[in-house]
């Protein structure tokens, strides 16, 4: 099933796809979308988090199917759907429970607020402004009861968040920022810790060395870092004191880019955990994708 | 005799209209990759008249291979460029289209 949706994905992107450019691996708000213009971008992600310090000896492994269509409505204003697609799956010492679905959506806008272009060059500030929507279940159950929040689909809460994303392109590389805030709500007697993070990429031009008139393809090696600081969960009014902490995760990848569309892959690796008390630790976040602009 | 004399000098004159093309070259800020071109290009494509559009990115300038008839306004060119994220800085015409 994983594998046929991320195909049609792959189908899709090949059929109708056009002419697309550089971009982070592990965010979106970076992508440079001009007016009228559409990108689809669909990821395949592998996560696993084992490494468990509680008695559970928990082991979860998910995929997701993230796909995003990005708009641009003006030079300046482009608009972002993401809309993911999950299965999330946990072993203990005594149980394996699992589920599947639609995970919760996020819309975002970003404005550039700042453009300047040079020679072989340009620089862009953009703030953003974003709505999570509770598109998945968080009341999914299997034939032991309801399963643990850690594997619901959603967070059951309407979450907004914001930020400003910063891009310097040159002709021979690329480098991106973000920092975004997301202030998580109250839903069903569960609140997820805010998020704060940070992510920067740098992509480079490994090929071809030299650039002319017939250029196609361009083969780019990628270095990204994420650092993610969650707050601890708020179970009915009571902190989780499992919960939360600092991830650091570095992403090496590459990308091959066409004339008409751009696959990627890279890993996330975790180089810091300063995790709360039993908060499972990350194994590793694999990370593919196709994209391409319409 | 006269008629076809007439009809030969007509015919090469149209040929030679017809094979006439110009360069545009565009020099172009912010594009920094084949790909950021390319979404300029599909639009210039678009226009009656252009027949080829590469790019030198080290230098920032677009060829475009257009008919001679082709007239490019400066405001044209920097409503083109602005909506696809660039900026347009100048233009120079070529009187012949470099080898393709």
């Amino acid at each position: 099933m994983k594998a046929a949706i991320f195909w049609f994905g792959v189908i899709i992107v090949q059929t109708f796809s056009s002419l697309v450019i550089s971009a982070p691996l592990t965010f979106n708000t970076a992508l440079p979308v001009s007016k009228g213009e559409t990108i689809l971008r669909v990821q395949y992600l592998i996560t696993k988090s084992k490494d468990d310090s509680s008695k559970l000896d928990r082991n979860t492994k998910a995929w997701s199917v993230v796909s995003t269509v990005a708009y641009g409505l003006s030079p300046k204003l482009a608009v972002f759907a993401t809309i993911p697609y999950t299965h999330r799956q946990m072993e203990t010492f005594d149980a394996n429970r699992s589920t599947t679905g639609i995970a919760d959506s996020q819309f975002i806008g970003r404005y550039t607020l700042y453009h300047r272009d040079f020679q072989g060059g340009t620089a862009r500030i953009a703030p953003l402004l974003g709505l999570k929507i509770p598109t998945g279940s968080d009341n999914e159950r299997d034939k032991q009861g309801r399963l643990p929040r850690g594997l619901q689909l959603g967070t059951g809460s309407w979450d907004s968040f914001g930020g400003v994303v910063v891009t310097y392109a040159s002709v021979n590389w690329e480098v991106d920022a973000q920092f975004s805030y997301r202030e998580n709500r109250q839903a069903n007697g569960f609140e997820l810790g805010d998020i704060s993070r940070f992510d920067a990429s740098l992509q480079y031009r490994l090929s071809p060395q030299n650039l002319d008139e017939n250029t196609s393809h361009f083969f780019n090696g990628v270095l990204e870092v994420n650092w993610i600081n969650q707050n601890r969960n708020t179970y009915n009014g009571l902190k989780d004191r499992g919960s939360g902490g600092v991830i650091v995760y570095l992403v090496p990848g590459a990308q091959y880019i066409t004339q008409r569309w751009i696959i990627e892959a890279g890993i996330q690796i975790p180089v810091r955990q300063q995790l709360n008390d039993s908060a499972l630790k990350k194994d590793y976040i694999v990370r593919t994708s196709i994209r391409a602009n319409f | 005799m006269k008629r076809s004399l007439l009809l030969s000098i007509f015919l090469v004159a149209a040929m030679n209209y017809a094979v006439a093309d110009i360069q545009y070259n565009i020099r172009v800020d912010g594009i920094t990759c084949p790909f950021c071109v390319a979404t300029s290009a599909k639009a210039l494509k678009k226009i009656d008249g252009v027949k080829r559009v590469k790019a030198d990115l080290e230098n920032g300038i677009i060829k475009v291979c257009a008919n001679d008839s082709l007239e490019f306004s400066d405001s044209q060119l920097s409503t083109l460029f602005i909506e696809k994220g660039f900026t347009y800085r100048s233009k120079e015409k070529q009187a012949q289209c470099d080898s393709s």
